[in-house]
């Protein structure tokens, strides 16, 4: 118990590009994070890029790709929001963009991005997602565990999508009252770990469900990665355990995104 | 950033032994339930199990219940955790600020019965403003014996100036970094706990910025810091991972994990 592993941790939740408030750290480039990573011992990251979420989506899309392009220790991830109002591509371009560029994982910030996760305006968007099983991280930009946020929504998604792979991001304390109920009902929740500080929480939730539905994040430039991988690190888990939430788990999701040439050519 | 040491340097042996070196104590405990989250493990045996498996040494503690509706209560619970941990478990005294004429001999049941170790105070869960006269007898007994105080918040840094000056041979914590701090916040808290001779800080927090804990360090000093989890509120691997694992020197490290706190409560 507790013995020192050489456990390979893959952070799901990372952030390129400039980030305002906290210029001395963030990455400016894929070099910048690799070398920060290197000194974490964080073996690959998750990215999305910051002008995607602060600004314009699918140019910062586009240059994460670009600023990512032959690394493979950095995976993209699109930011993405609904089309109706034109500012976003339709679902159906989008997912021919995602095919296009072997991009696996998409990102969404319905607080921060001032969209609800109402079902009736996500639906096209994730009924292609689903179609593919690309695995969707809904970010509610939480900042302190206080926060609430709409459960009923959650909810409503996982049932409407049973088979898109739901990850929420920085759940924290006040989850557990919610989650409980959720991951037994829901087989496509899953949580991200950066945040969850619930006091022995992540081997309460490895003895209740099992491994597989915990995914290791840190929310690096913006956050410290050391908590994050303390607290994995000191779980009261098993060592195959501790790697499945450490990186196994989100390379599994990832490895079981199909996209389908009939979607393709729609 | 150096936690590169915990997932390679130390391959084969355990985790406690990155950390168990340093004798940390921590000063920012609780025991018991919370009202508005889930805390798993949270009576004083779940306490030791984590303090086993993380390398702790000590941990000072209040209660939950204590801090907002039966202080007796709560410091009932506390000194058991005291009596059965063997001398792991250190205790603060509770009180309730409305009920002034019982403050004192509760704090004297708490220090000549108990075996407390400091007092803890917190405006939010107590409902009383933290410049409120309601909490001079507690103040006046801890200048008396000279004693350390936690508090949750001491409001602004002028409050604290005032009290900690007045009541010169007490000693005054702010817990949580002041709030959360981000690393960029100008505080006047942080700036009156700099100026004092008799102030601390507490690393007790959930929002860990990076670079934040070095440029707190590098801001006030080494000296200044006092090492808090909020266990079992917050997991006690957060704050570990945050202090243990930052880019300061050991002689630093050393400090904040065990001897300011150390210092403090064996000075009197």
């Amino acid at each position: 118990m507790n013995t020192i592993a050489p456990t390979e941790f893959i952070d799901c939740n990372c952030m390129l590009g400039q980030w305002k408030k906290n210029v001395e750290s963030c990455f400016y480039t894929a070099d910048d994070l690799i070398s920060f990573i290197n000194k974490a011992s964080i073996s690959k990251c998750l990215v999305f890029g910051s002008l995607a979420k602060y600004s314009e989506i699918q140019t910062g899309n586009n240059i994460l790709i670009n600023a990512i392009k032959d690394n493979e220790r950095l995976i993209p991830c699109a930011i993405a929001m609904p089309h109706h109002s034109g500012e976003f591509p339709h679902p159906k371009e989008f997912y021919r963009y995602l095919a296009n560029n072997n991009i696996r994982a998409v990102r969404i910030f319905p607080t921060f991005h001032g969209v609800s996760l109402y079902t009736w305006l996500w639906n096209d968007l994730f009924t292609i997602l689903e179609s593919a099983k690309i695995p969707l991280f809904i970010d509610f930009s939480l900042k302190h565990w206080s926060e609430e946020i709409n459960w009923e929504q959650i909810k409503n998604i996982c049932e409407n999508f049973p088979l898109l792979p739901i990850i929420l991001i920085r759940m924290s304390l006040k989850a557990d009252r919610y989650i409980y109920y959720l991951m037994q009902n829901m087989k496509n929740l899953y949580i991200e770990t950066s945040y969850y500080l619930v006091n022995n929480g992540i081997e309460k939730l490895v003895k209740s469900f099992g491994a597989e539905k915990l995914i290791f994040g840190t929310g690096i430039p913006v956050y410290n990665p050391n908590p994050s991988i303390t607290m994995l690190n000191f779980s009261d888990i098993n060592e195959n355990e501790r790697q499945m939430i450490a990186g196994g788990n989100l390379m599994k999701l990832l490895e079981e995104v199909k996209f389908d040439a009939k979607q393709d050519t729609n | 950033m150096q936690n590169r040491t915990q997932t390679k340097a130390s391959v084969g042996g355990k985790f406690s032994d990155i950390t168990s070196k340093y004798k940390i104590i921590d000063a920012h405990g609780h025991l018991g339930y919370y009202k508005l989250f889930n805390i798993p493990d949270n009576n004083y045996e779940g306490i030791l199990k984590s303090m086993d498996r993380t390398g702790v040494d000590k941990v000072c503690v209040s209660t939950l219940a204590g801090l907002e509706v039966d202080y007796k209560y709560g410091n009932d619970q506390v000194a058991e955790a005291i009596d059965k941990s063997e001398g792991r478990i250190l205790g603060f005294a509770c009180i309730n600020p409305f009920e002034k004429e019982e403050i004192i001999p509760e704090l004297e049941r708490c220090f000549d019965n108990l075996k407390m170790t400091a007092i803890k105070l917190h405006p939010s869960l107590h409902d009383c403003p933290a410049e409120s006269k309601n909490y001079i007898p507690v103040y006046e007994f801890a200048h008396e014996r000279k004693l350390v105080i936690m508090n949750h918040s001491w409001g602004s840094g002028n409050n604290l100036r005032y009290i900690a000056s007045k009541y010169h041979d007490a000693k005054f914590i702010q817990a949580h970094y002041g709030s959360a701090w981000d690393g960029n916040q100008e505080l006047d808290i942080l700036e009156a706990i700099k100026e004092l001779d008799n102030a601390w800080l507490d690393t007790a927090g959930s929002g860990c910025y990076l670079g934040a804990f070095e440029k707190i360090v590098h801001m006030m000093g080494a000296d200044k810091l006092i090492f808090g989890t909020d266990i079992p509120f917050l997991d006690i691997s957060w704050q570990i991972g945050n202090v243990v694992f930052s880019d300061i020197t050991d002689v630093e490290k050393k400090k904040i994990l065990s001897t300011n706190f150390f210092k403090l409560i064996n000075s009197n």
